[in-house]
Order: structure tokens, then sequence, then C-alpha cells
């Protein structure tokens, strides 16, 4: 207690020693009052706010003093009365007196003060959330000590043409994990679902099989229990598990004896050993388990597992990358299955890719994030124009008002300390609706993103954001009242007397601030057409991207994931007979047209998902040229009528799933491929195995990727029962066609499913449009937003461009009124408005335009099928523009036109 | 100098005087003295005391005194200040003289 008063004591000296010289010697005298003041609040949640109290109070004196101070050269404080009076209250006060007033003022004319508001809080709000988002996802480092030391381990195979993706194998893991130098840990890890049967429903969740180095690769451990032993990643131990701490609250919860218990996944009983702490998300935030590894002690594998690493200390990724190039000859040198290490190395030619973790997980945004900050940069760029250009103009109509000051004797800091108030009143009004409008937006923007957003799980509104939005907006402000204070306390404006002779027109606006004013505008018409044109070249990207062939007609099918336990279906007989008993009940449900499978992937899958070597009969394989990769796939018989692809020669039937007869359907692609100029119906190929297919069918190629062809050479072989080197029918993905809504199936299908085996579940459950939905997700997303902040840039220039030409209007009542007198007509007086105007907005126009021209380049990256300087975008944009801006000059210009001539010349 | 000429005085500086006439008073003993006295809860703004407390000292009103102990300054009403005090109090008695009546005829 006496420590925390003593503190409470010490900083309140420490404010007190900052005091001016004419104030410091009450500096004690104060710390001590407010100290007193503080002890006497009852219980210590109260001392702590009179704390809080007491420094913000002392924080006001200061400024309070310091401002005095400034201004001092001016007569001794008048005690004024009780606020009723004329002209001397506004006299020789600081800043703290000037705030009410100000507030009183704003409130007079509330369209200014709206208008400020709503336009910087705008712009503070767009530029909040999204830099909070690119804080988030692209700048703030991984949550992991030392992240930076974190790489991803991959490997490219200029073979196959590829640079990069291919992953781990477990063999030169093994190399690596007891080789290398540069690195201080490796693991290696492998993403796949996991059935969990006896918490709740049967569910599969997302899991991964990791090494026990994992853990000290990203340097995290559990918060409860323990991460693996190494006893647990041998061959042959007892199942255990460290599950997520969403998992360990949701299907747990939150049991602090979690650790110990056992739960059944994919039926077989699993020691839960430890839980990781709340947010872990390696390697994405749905992965709920962690099972250990284990990796064969001979052998080479595939490339099916992924890998990282922790850089030991000063070695970087390119150290790291050339040490794993060093342990080639040793792994060749070894013996460990020479063929596979020499079509790895010699005709795939692998090589080692090491990208820090970071870059692999973030690379692929951070183009578009950056092009969204841009985005709402101009925002800002446009409410600041605003509302620089609405207190220009007030600054006119308050000439008189600090004209007459000025001729009182109020000092530059007097005039300063006024307008400083109500910039800061209306900065602090759009600080706040800017934070609490960016938050709801933050939370909109997670909620919605697509998932492709890495990282989303850690965007949050940012104090740091807040902090610099809010000191942008008070730099601005301060900026803005200095430049007001300076212009008119100059003298630059017309003398005070003059100025008092006036009466209450506004007077003629010297010619500099004129064409101050006219550069705002223009320049706010130019910024809101530049993110026009932005929206307008994302627009036709999405059209584009919607009429793109896909080479499926199919939509509204109902789609999901089987994957069967291999601990009940051991067999590719045993996964087969499940799903011979299973599609005759999917298609018996009512409505259904037709169901079928594949395995493993729907298009749109965004890799080649299953992929291997094809050979030809009567051809030797080529040596010489990149093999060409062909993606694999096993269909059902009704796969390529239920999912409206077209095929020439004949599609599969029942018969062929028996396993004497074997035939294939190749792509489009993966025809010209092979038999180039040749009908290969009819021709033999092999994949793999010893079995020899015939084609018999050519099928429409069926997009992997949305933007690109790559990916479509596919064979399709039938499901069989017996070994195939290709995707076992344990895995399979199902489609079902029907004339009732898919959502009424759902139901039907569980049910189905319950009645053959109640522990297998249903994964993925979408229809094939949402498919074709998530992969214009991120287009959608970037269109989404920055069409908001087009809207909202249009919407602020229009708004922008009418306060300023309706108060200017409004000040030159008198003026119209006389040319009105001397003969001129509405009409006249109409059009005159409307040139003036006008001229500003076309040249904003025509600037908006060159500048769009020359930065849209940028998007490039974002675009599809559309050039940047597509002219029907151009030319829809400025159309709008015309419109907008037309608008926004034509309400005041009829008000203009409205003014009654004998009542302006009256009025004084 | 003609007490009148500062009238009306502020509320916050008739509260203050009012509290010192009393009895010379430290900063804390002040905001404490006007918090007991004040049924209509205007209260000292404890940040602008101390400006307050100079400016008037600048004019008179009050003035510095030593405390017993010696530790905290004190402030002790003056002559002036007292007849700024009795002005005022008596400009608000005739103010309640004139309005007095005329409630209780309007009723």
């Amino acid at each position: 207690m006496t420590d925390r008063k003593s503190v409470a004591l010490a900083l309140y000296r420490a404010l007190g020693a900052l005091l001016p010289p004419s104030a410091r010697q009450d500096g004690e005298e104060m710390a001590q009052l407010f100290a007193a003041l503080r002890d006497d609040a009852p219980t210590a949640p109260a001392r702590w706010v009179r704390t809080a109290h007491g420094l913000v109070a002392l924080a006001r004196v200061l400024i309070v003093e310091w401002l005095e101070h400034v201004g001092a050269r001016r007569p001794p404080e008048v005690i004024h009365g009780t606020g009723r009076g004329g002209m001397v209250e506004h006299m020789n006060s600081g800043i703290w007196q000037e705030l009410p007033r100000a507030a009183r003022r704003l409130l007079r004319r509330p369209s200014f003060a709206v208008s400020s508001v709503v336009t910087l809080g705008l712009g503070v709000a767009a530029t909040t959330s999204v830099f909070s988002l690119v804080h988030g996802v692209v700048l703030a480092p991984l949550p992991y000590p030392d992240s930076d030391r974190i790489v991803e381990v991959d490997h490219g195979a200029a073979g196959l043409g590829r640079d990069g993706g291919l992953g781990m194998a477990y063999g030169f893991f093994r190399f690596y994990r007891d080789h290398l130098r540069t690195a201080e840990s490796i693991a290696m890890y492998t993403r796949f679902e996991l059935t969990l049967t006896d918490l709740g429903d049967a569910v599969s969740i997302p899991g991964v099989a990791a090494t026990r180095s994992l853990a000290a690769v990203l340097g995290v451990r559990p918060v409860l229990g323990r991460w693996f032993i190494p006893a647990e990643e041998q061959p042959g131990a007892s199942p255990v598990v460290v599950i997520s701490y969403r998992l360990w609250q949701d299907r747990l919860g939150s049991d602090p004896t979690a650790v110990g218990r056992t739960i059944m996944l994919n039926a077989t009983s699993h020691e839960i050993v430890g839980v990781m702490p709340e947010g872990f998300a390696f390697p994405d935030p749905t992965r709920a388990f962690w099972l250990p590894r284990v990796v064969p002690s001979t052998g080479i594998g595939g490339w099916n597992d992924r890998s990282v690493a922790r850089l030991a200390d000063g070695a970087t990724p390119d150290d790291l990358a050339r040490e794993m190039e060093g342990i080639f000859p040793v792994i060749r040198e070894s013996g460990d299955d020479p063929e596979r290490v020499t079509q790895y190395l010699d005709e795939a030619r692998v090589h080692p890719r090491v990208v820090s973790l970071k870059e692999s997980v973030v690379g692929d945004v951070r183009a578009t994030l950056w092009i969204l900050m841009g985005t709402v940069g101009v925002v800002l760029l446009i409410s600041i124009a605003n509302v620089a250009n609405l207190f220009l103009v007030r600054m006119e109509d308050r000439h008189r008002d600090t004209a007459v000051r000025a001729a009182l004797g109020a000092g530059r800091a007097q005039l300063l300390a006024g307008f400083l108030a109500e910039t800061l009143l209306v900065v602090l009004g759009a600080g706040v609706l800017g934070v609490v409008t960016a938050k709801v937006a933050i939370d909109v923007l997670r909620a919605r993103a697509p998932v492709q957003i890495p990282r989303l799980d850690e965007v949050a509104l940012n104090p740091a954001v807040v902090l610099a939005a809010l000191g942008a907006c008070l730099f601005t402000a301060v900026l803005l009242a200095i430049v007001s204070a300076h212009r008119l306390a100059s003298g630059r404006s017309v003398s005070p007397a003059s100025a008092l002779k006036e009466g209450s027109g506004r007077g003629t606006a010297s010619p500099d601030r004129v064409l101050g004013r006219h550069a705002l505008m223009a320049a706010q018409v130019a910024l809101a057409l530049v993110l026009l044109v932005g929206s307008g070249l994302l627009i036709r990207t999405f059209q584009q991207l919607r009429s793109v062939d896909l080479g499926f007609s199919e939509r509204g099918a109902l789609t999901f994931e089987i994957a069967l336990p291999s601990a009940r279906y051991g067999t590719r007989a045993e996964a087969k007979a499940f799903h011979d008993a299973l599609l005759p009940r999917l298609e018996a449900l009512p409505g259904v047209r037709a169901a079928a499978a594949i395995g493993s992937c729907l298009p749109l899958s965004r890799s080649m998902c299953w992929g291997d070597l094809l050979e030809v009969e009567g051809r030797p394989a080529p040596v010489e040229e990149e093999p060409i990769v062909t993606g694999l796939r096993v269909a059902t018989a009704g796969y390529f009528d239920v999912m409206g692809i077209t095929v020439r020669g004949r599609s599969f039937v029942p018969a062929d799933e028996q396993g004497a007869a074997t035939a294939a359907i190749l792509s489009e692609a993966a025809a010209n491929a092979y038999f180039p100029g040749e009908d290969p119906i009819g021709r033999r190929i092999r994949i793999g195995d010893d079995r020899w297919h015939t084609v018999v069918g050519v099928a429409n190629d069926v997009r992997a990727e949305l933007t690109s062809d790559e990916f479509t050479r596919t064979l399709y072989l039938p499901v069989l029962p017996d070994g195939v080197d290709g995707p076992p029918p344990s895995r399979l993905i199902y489609v079902v066609a029907a004339s009732v809504p898919p959502s009424t199936l759902t139901p039907g299908v569980r049910a189905a499913l319950g009645e053959l085996d109640p522990l297998v579940p249903v994964a993925a459950l979408r229809t094939l449009q949402d498919v074709v939905d998530e992969a214009t997700a991120p287009t959608t997303f970037a269109l989404m937003l920055i069409g908001l902040a087009a809207a909202i840039a249009t919407l602020l220039g229009a708004i922008g461009v009418y306060a300023v030409v309706a108060y200017v209007v409004g000040g030159r009542t008198r003026e119209i009124g006389v040319r009105m007198a001397m003969g001129a007509r509405a009409g006249d007086v109409q059009r005159m408005v409307l040139r003036q105007g006008g001229t500003v907005v076309l040249v904003g126009i025509a600037l908006g335009l060159a500048a769009a021209y020359l930065l849209t380049g940028v998007m490039a990256g974002l675009l599809y099928g559309v050039s940047p300087t597509d002219p029907v975008s151009y030319a829809v944009v400025t159309v709008l523009m015309l419109v907008v801006a037309g608008l926004a000059l034509w309400i005041p210009a009829r008000r203009a036109a409205r003014v009654d001539p004998l009542k302006a010349l009256r009025a004084e | 100098m003609d007490p009148t000429s500062h009238l009306p005085l502020a509320p916050r500086d008739l509260m203050i005087l009012a509290a010192l006439v009393e009895r010379p008073l430290h900063g804390y003993g002040l905001v404490k003295a006007v918090e007991a006295r004040s049924s209509s809860g205007v209260l000292l703004d404890p940040a602008n005391l101390y400006r307050v407390l100079r400016r008037m000292r600048a004019l008179a009103w009050v003035e510095e005194a030593d405390d017993d102990e010696g530790r905290r300054r004190t402030y002790r009403i003056t002559d002036a200040g007292r007849d700024v005090l009795v002005a005022e109090l008596e400009r608000l008695e005739r103010l309640l003289e004139h309005a007095r009546p005329a409630l209780a005829d309007g009723g």
C-alpha cells in the first residue's frame, strides 16, 4: 500500500516538475493534493481510478499552463462573469476552456461537424482495419520464439518442371536428421484426417502426424502434460496423442485431468499425453491432433510429407540448402532403395528449396494485401482532403469573427487555441467513430474472409494501429489548425477593419485560398476515380472467372468425403465392398438422380492430387525429355455422367470394376500429350503396376486451377479391388445429383452411412457450387474490399464536392442577389455555378484517369482476362463519376438559382 | 479598489473565499471544505485549484500563510478578499429580495 502511494506521489511530482516557471512553485503542492485525494478512496480499485484521474488532471494542467505561458504577453486575466457575457469571455483562456466553446460553435453548424467527423472517421476506419489485417498477416512475426530462424524445408524437381512443393521423403529426412549441422533441429510432418468416435458424434477432425523434433523446431511446449518422448516414435509403440486447446475446451470440457485419459481415434485407443497452448495452430488452425510420426529406419519413400527446421545460429536458408545437396552423395552411397534414389536424383533431378516459414505461409497473399493497403491509403487521403477543404471554407466563414478577435488584441496563440480546440474535437470524434467501425469491420473480415488468407486468426484490432491512425489524425488536425491560424493572423487576409465593414457577407475570398479549395476538390475526384477504376477492373475479372469453362456442368450436386479407418478396412477389397454397398443406398434416397464417387480429388483441387508417370505400350519410356506426370483418379461408373463431363468413346460400366477387364479413360490434355495427332482409344497404357489398361474413352479436361490449365492431364481408372498403384478406395469423394435441394439429402446420407458403419463420419459436406465459390473466393474477397473502398471514396468525394459548393454558394448569396437584380436569370445563375464547379470536376476526372492508367499496372496480379487499361471499365467509371459529381454540383446550383434577390440584398 | 467591479463572482471563487473566511486552509483542506458545505454538488476541480489561487493572490484577495507545522503552504483570506466576498453576498441577497416576492405572487 505504501509502495503504491509513493509511486503515485512520485509520478505526480514528476509531472509537476514539467510545469512552466510561472507555475512550478505549485508543483509539489499539487502532487501532495492529488496524492491525498487518492488516499481518500475507500477501496483499492477506487484508488487506481483516482490515480488515473490525478494523472489526467495533471496532464491537463500542464497543457493549460504551458499555453498560458506561451501567450503570456497579454493583460492579466479578467475574472469573467457566469458566461453570458459578450466578447470578453472569449479572451485570454487556455485550451481547456476553449473546448466547450468550440463544441458550441461546431454544433451551431452541425453539417460541417458531422461531415468532417464522418469522412475522417471512415478514412480512419478503413485504414485501421486493413492495416490490422496487413499487420497480422504479413508484418507480425510468426508466434514462435525466434521465428525468423524457422524455415520450411522443401524440394523441387527440375526434371518434372517443378520449382518446389514436392515436400519431404522420409528416407531423405532420415539422412538430413543424422547429418545436418546448419540446422539445429529438423522435423517432418504430414496432415491427415482422423475419426474421433467416443466424445460426442463420430466426426472427422484434421490432425497432424509429426516427428518428435517438431516441438524443438517451433520452440513450443504443451501447456498441460508433455510432448512425445523418444519411445513413442518407435514402430509398435502404444498410441499417444497431443490435442489442441480448442479440442480440450470443446470436447473435454477443459478437464484438468485430461492428460492420461484415452480417446478413440480411427477406432484405436489413444492416450492423451499433452494439451497444446491456446492459439497454437501448426500447420494451420484447423488441426486438433498431433500424433507421433514414425520414421521408417530403411527405405526412401515418396514425397508425401512436409518438413520444417530451425536454423543453427548464424546459418542462412541458403547454407542449409547447400548442405542438403551435399548430403545427396551420402544418400546414394548408402545403397538404400537405389532405384528410387536414381529416379529422384537423376531423372526428376530433385533439389532442395529452403525458405523462411513465414515466407512460405504468407508469400502468396502479400502482394494482394499491400494493394489493399494502398487502396485504403487512398481513401484516407481523400478523407483528409475532404476535411481540409471543409476547414478552409469554414475559415473564410469565421473570417470576421477572428478578425474581431485579432483587433481586440488576441495573440496568435489565442487564435491557435481556438482552432486547435475545434480540430481536436473533430479529430477525436473521427477517431472514436473510426476505431469502433474498425473493430466491427475486423470482426466481419475475419468471419467472411476466404480460408486461403493465412494467419487470419492472428488478426486483431492492433492498439499500435489505432494509435497510429489517431496520431495521423492529430497530426493533420494540428497542421490544419496552424495553417488556418497562421493565415488569418499573419494579415494575409483582408484587414480586420474592412472585415468588420463588410457585415455578414463573406466577401471575396483571396485567390490563393480559392485555388487551394479547387485543387483539393479536384484531388478528391481524381483519387475516387482511381479507386473506381480498380473496382471496375475487378468486377470484370470476376465476370471472366465466372465464365471460365471448368469442364463439368453439374453445380447443384452434394459432395462429401469418406475416409475408411485402415484398422477395420485393411485391404482394398474390404474398402471396395463398403463402397459397393453404399452407392445403391445413396441412389435409393428420395429425389436422387444418380450417385458416383471419385478418388481422391474433385475439380478445382489446385494440385495434381495423386500423380504418376504413364507408360504407353509399344513405346520406350522417354529418358531425355521431361517425363510427363499425369494425375490419377479412380472413378465409379456413373461419375462422368453425374458431374456432367462429356466423354468421347465410352464411359465406365460396372463390369469394368471387376478384376479382369481393365478400362481406362484419359483426359483431353493427357490424350494430346501422349498421343499427339492420334486417337488413343484402343491403345494400351500402364501406370506404375504391371497391369496394362486399354483406353476406352477421352474425357473433357477438368480444371484443377481456376485460371490456368495446369494439372489437367488426368487418367481415370475404375475402382478396383486389388492393387493398382494409385489412390486406394478407402478414401473416396461422393457426388450425389438430385432434383431436390442438396441440404434435404444430408440426413438421408448420414442414415445410409449409419446403416453400414456408424463409426465412419462424413467430411467436407458441400455442394459443387460451394467448390466453385471457394475457388473464386480470393477474387471475391479482394473485390469486396476494394469495391467497398471505392464506394466509400466516391461517397466521400461526392460529399466533399457538395459540401464545398453548397457552402460557397451559401456565402455568395449577396453576390447572386446583385446579379439577379441586374438582370441575370435563374438559369444563368445555375449555369454559372455549374460551370465553375464543373471545370474543377472535369479536371479531377482527367487527372484521375491519367493516374489510374499509370497505377493499375500494380493490380495486374489480381486480374484475369482483363487488361489493366481495359477501355470498357474506364469508360463506365468516367460516366459514373460524371453523374455523381454532376448531382453533387446540381443540388446547390439549383438552390443558387432560387435565391430571392430582394432578400439577398437586404440581408446583412 | 472597488470590490463591486469584480462582481458577479464565479461560483468557484465564491466558494473558495467563503471557505477561507472561516479559517486558513491548504489545498487539500480547501477541496474538502468545499465538498462538505456544497449541497448542490458543485465541487472544486483540483486541477484548476492552484491556478485560481494564484490569480486570487495576484488580485490580493488571498495570501500565503505559514502553516503551524511549516510543511504545506496555507492560504488565508485578506481584507480585500473579505470585502469582495461581502459585496457578492450582498448582491445575492438583493437578488433574492427581488426574486422571492415575484415567485410568491406568480405562484
